[in-house]
């Protein structure tokens, strides 16, 4: 391994870090008054919140953002003091940790960090794109006894079907009515159709800039890293159908273009173009980003930051927010998720569109739905496309299942083979 | 009582010999449904044979090729031994999607295994949506045609309702078996008691009601068995096959079992179809309203914890030993609310984790007698 470790980073990324720290210190003042917010396990359609001012936390978020200010080591210890042994997921770990503890009587426990705390749950709420998210919701509404909804996510096996595709949208069309119903209910308050249609028309606008700048990253160099969107998801998750995120966007895109015309990559020296497979490791964005960028490597697309979370703005319709919600968010979330058919085919697609070297496919230990076919889909892309693929296990959100060697020396051999090839030289 | 035990006990052993006979002898097909609770009724009304696909006992090799080792053991396993050809005699497989493993598997199967028929359905999650059973029901019909270009056969309302009579049949007559082993405690061993369920798994349901009728019969002559043992209840082992090593150790140190809510077990049995509903729609709501409640499943009617409670003082249990299987995600999240409700009701329980493979005797033996000492 050698080489500059020098990224360029991207200005814009400065105006999501304010958006999501004033988000969580108005969460942490809602603690404070001792008012509660939704609690939301999984993915939501947090515009129907925005749209009823409902404040709101989603846990993986809190997860994401606790591991990256070093508070997770209570949280878990609490949780598996709790019952929840250290197979199960790291996010509901972390989460439930952080839950009991925003319970605890701080004159008995010594809490180490009270500043990452959060509001008591008004009612909670869930989705399950994977079904631990429904079990790790059923754990948690038998702690915190308040009203709840869940909405059922159809398993999708057959993509290509458009019947089944079809037969599952239309399933949580009809369950999103019954979910306003129910936010109504727990507000006193009806929804403004209106101010939910302008609200879909910002989520439309900002999806179409977003897949605009994935398509940029399509040039060589690559102007903007997967690393760089994964810390910069928040306008299109917890903030998104804010109106400042189409501003967001469209800086990003000048910013981008910027780039593109004076070819500035992601990276000063671009010479491996990578794919990123399942979640990122979110304790580890700035140093993984760094180890590849010395190596020349630029990872440009991924699963977690261009297949989810309305990226697809074709499907999104304004007029029918419902059927938007059940198909642009939900369904087409998943869609890839159990078809070994049709992720390798969209895998070599990808492949070819953004002139890749080489896939990571990331292994989580505590994310088991998304770790099936990893090594199968590595040996398909490699035959169809001749694209290396390298398996790297770790775990999205508990540090304690990454190991440090093991990564860096898979890395640098998996680099050491996509510089043979460049050479011609048989590996 | 030992005869029909016997005949049982072939099966459930060796599973795949029984099944390669019974299918060179009949030639018909056999579809393999990976657990838990698929409808087995529509593939019987088929006139194919529906098996439990029972996990593996090898150590696994060609399968860690395919699948990371923190996935579960009957994941892990299954594809294992499919990948070396023990079970070439499944012709179709099948899936209800129970849980994150088995849909992963069921993936894995079609992509590795290339079987001639592979259908995979979703069945909802969260059971209390007003509009699961519709979908569910839908779900199976579209199935039901699958299934019919498959075996050539159209499958009737008419034979469809024999079939879950038949199945509801085989349910209540379990459900004696059981009421036998909690009246008289010991009269069934836990060796004995799996080897009944397991081959009940496996056998064309007409044989095994013969059987399950002939065992009842000598049943009604024994003795009562074990006077003054503790009394237990086992819970959990869900898709895998508990491993019977532990059944025996638990008899060994003086315990007895008198029920569980096993897969291979009573949560197999579970509840009957409604014959007064249409058939899909009653193998849906049969699903979706599920006994022993499954931890699998969003907002079930009932509470697992409740359930085992129930459990042990209907059968005036002193204690629950609960079998974890690892890297069982729901098993492991339901458990803090379950162990939790135990103690509460002050009823002793202790956990043992199991993994594919051996049962680590020695430490089992130690703990469970370390367990019945403190309750006796």
């Amino acid at each position: 391994m050698a080489g500059d470790t020098k990224m360029h980073k991207l200005e814009t990324t400065k105006m999501v870090n304010e958006w999501t720290n004033k988000y969580y210190d108005d969460l942490y003042q809602l603690r404070l008054q001792g008012k509660p917010a939704a609690w939301v396990i999984g993915q939501m359609p947090y515009e129907l919140f925005l749209a009823m001012d409902i404040p709101f936390l989603q846990w993986e978020n809190v997860a994401i953002r606790t591991v990256n200010r070093k508070g997770e080591g209570q949280f878990k210890k609490t949780s598996e003091a709790y019952g929840f042994n250290s197979d199960v997921c790291s996010y509901s770990r972390i989460a439930t940790g952080c839950a009991l503890l925003g319970e605890a009587d701080p004159s008995t426990t010594t809490i180490e960090r009270p500043d990452l705390l959060l509001p008591k749950p008004s009612f909670i709420t869930m989705s399950q794109p994977c079904p631990a998210m429904g079990y790790w919701f059923e754990a948690t509404r038998r702690i915190f006894k308040v009203p709840t909804f869940a909405i059922d996510l159809p398993t999708i096996y057959r993509p290509y079907d458009k019947d089944e595709v079809e037969k599952a949208v239309q399933y949580v069309e009809k369950q999103m009515l019954d979910y306003v119903h129910f936010l109504e209910e727990m507000t006193g308050r009806r929804m403004d159709w209106d101010r939910l249609k302008d609200i879909m028309k910002i989520i439309q606008k900002a999806a179409t800039l977003r897949k605009e700048i994935t398509d940029l990253n399509k040039n060589v160099p690559a102007p903007m890293s997967f690393f760089d969107a994964l810390i910069t998801l928040a306008p299109v998750n917890i903030l998104r159908g804010r109106p400042e995120t189409v501003e967001y966007f469209e800086k990003l895109k000048a910013e981008v273009e910027y780039r593109v015309a004076n070819k500035i990559g992601a990276i000063p020296n671009e010479r491996h173009r990578l794919y990123w497979d399942h979640i990122g490791v979110w304790y580890k964005v700035g140093e993984l980003a760094r180890r590849f960028a010395s190596y020349g490597a630029v990872v440009l697309i991924g699963y977690y930051t261009n297949s989810i979370l309305y990226h697809e703005p074709e499907y999104i319709n304004p007029d029918k927010p419902m059927r938007t919600i059940a198909e642009a968010l939900f369904i087409r979330m998943t869609l890839r998720n159990s078809s070994m058919p049709y992720k390798v085919d969209e895998l070599v697609r990808l492949a070819e569109e953004f002139k890749l070297d080489g896939l990571i496919m990331h292994s989580s230990r505590t994310c088991r739905p998304m770790d099936f076919g990893q090594p199968d889909v590595i040996e398909a892309v490699r035959q169809r496309s001749g694209v290396r693929g390298l398996l790297i296990e770790s775990d999205h959100c508990d540090p304690s299942y990454y190991d440090e060697n093991s990564v860096n020396s898979a890395l640098d051999s998996f680099f050491e083979l996509l510089e043979s090839d460049k050479k011609g030289v048989p590996a | 009582m030992q005869e029909v035990l016997d005949k049982m006990f072939a099966v459930a052993d060796r599973p795949y010999d029984y099944l390669n006979r019974w299918k060179s002898e009949t030639n018909k097909k056999i579809i393999g449904c990976l657990p838990m609770y698929f409808p087995e009724e529509i593939i019987h009304a088929s006139g194919a044979l529906p098996i439990v696909v029972p996990e593996g006992e090898e150590p696994i090799s060609v399968g860690h090729s395919r699948v990371q080792n923190y996935i579960c053991g009957y994941a892990r396993s299954t594809l294992d031994i499919a990948l070396k050809g023990r079970l070439s005699f499944i012709d179709g497989w099948v899936s209800d999607d129970v849980c994150h493993s088995t849909r992963g598997l069921a993936m894995l199967i079609e992509w590795d295994v290339k079987p001639a028929f592979y259908r995979a359905i979703y069945f909802p999650q969260i059971v209390n949506v007003p509009y699961a059973r519709d979908y569910l029901t839908d779900q199976l019909k579209t199935f039901k045609g699958d299934l019919e270009k498959f075996t050539g056969k159209e499958i009737t309302g008419e034979l469809l309702g024999n079939s879950i009579h038949v199945y509801n049949k085989h349910r209540a007559l379990l459900r004696k078996v059981y009421d036998a082993r909690r009246s008289n405690p010991g009269v069934i061993s836990g060796r004995q008691m799996w080897a009944i369920v397991s081959s009940g798994m496996l056998m064309p349901k007409e044989k095994h009601i013969k059987l399950l009728e002939q065992l009842l019969e000598s049943l009604k002559a024994k003795k009562p068995a074990a006077a003054g043992k503790i009394k237990v209840v086992l819970s959990g082992s869900l898709c895998e096959s508990a491993p019977v090593q532990l059944f025996d150790l638990i008899e060994q140190i003086g315990a007895v079992i008198v029920d569980d809510d096993l897969y291979v077990g009573s949560r197999y049995v579970g509840k009957d179809v409604n014959p007064a509903l249409e058939p899909l729609e009653g193998l849906a709501d049969r699903f979706l309203t599920m006994a022993p409640p499954c931890p699998t499943r969003v907002n079930g009617e009932g509470d697992w914890a409740e359930y085992l409670v129930d459990m042990v003082r209907r059968a005036k249990a002193q204690a629950v030993i609960s079998i974890m299987a690892k890297y069982c995600e729901p098993h492991a999240m339901a458990y803090p609310s379950v162990v939790r409700m135990l103690k509460a009701t002050g009823i002793p329980e202790l956990t043992l984790e199991t993994e594919h493979g051996d049962v680590p005797r020695g430490q089992y033996r130690t703990r469970l007698e370390a367990f019945v000492e403190m309750i006796r």
